[in-house]
């Protein structure tokens, strides 16, 4: 996840920045792993295995949620709201999207939606939102 | 919410920058202030009332009353 960094955070900014690099690069080895050793013994793991390896990589998002998390709390209160109505539009954006489309899949047999392009779908929302209502209040 | 951020701002001879370096907030906080973009907290508004040592409803009044 990235955004602005307003003018006093600038070292709370370069922080963020760093940590969300390692968060990134932590996911991608994560994800890799678990692809590989579920293509090399996936047949033969027991079910819970799988599971437990296909979680994985919630692990490292997790880790980028606490980094986004604690950044936006170093935020002043302005920075906040932003951040704030950025991620209401997104939820409310992907979370309307997301339920009309499932009556499209059910009913006029759309093609099915991977659940997992959500949550790109819900950091794409909120930089696009994050763009805007920054506009809005400049 | 109306305010009198700028004028008192341009009589001390601050940068919205020097302000917001007062306040400990962005440059762009002060800014959506001053423009009257977004209402500040009562902490926050507190605060801008010690930096400026000018009483609060000096700085800030509603739509309805013109800042004193």
């Amino acid at each position: 996840m990235s955004c602005e960094i307003p003018d006093n955070m600038k070292e709370a900014g370069r922080r963020y920045t760093w940590r969300m690099l390692g968060a990134g690069v932590f996911y991608m080895v994560v994800v890799f792993a678990a692809v590989w050793v579920i293509r090399r013994s996936g047949m033969h793991l027991p079910q819970w295995a799988v599971v437990l390896i296909s979680l994985t990589p919630v692990v490292p998002a997790l880790v980028m949620m606490r980094i986004y998390l604690t950044f936006v709390r170093q935020m002043d209160e302005f920075n906040r709201r932003i951040q704030s109505e950025a991620w209401l539009i997104s939820a409310g954006v992907v979370g309307f999207g997301t339920f009309t489309y499932s009556f499209l899949e059910e009913w006029a047999h759309f093609p099915r939606l991977d659940l997992v392009w959500i949550f790109p779908a819900l950091i794409f929302m909120w930089g696009l939102a994050s763009f805007f209502v920054k506009r809005r209040y400049q | 919410m109306k305010n009198r951020l700028k004028v008192l701002r341009a009589e001390r001879d601050w940068s919205q920058a020097d302000l917001a370096d007062k306040l400990q907030v962005s440059r762009q906080s002060v800014n959506a202030i001053e423009t009257g973009k977004y209402d500040p907290s009562l902490p926050l508004a507190f605060k801008i009332s010690r930096v400026f040592a000018t009483p609060i409803e000096q700085i800030f009044s509603d739509e309805l009353e013109a800042p004193s």
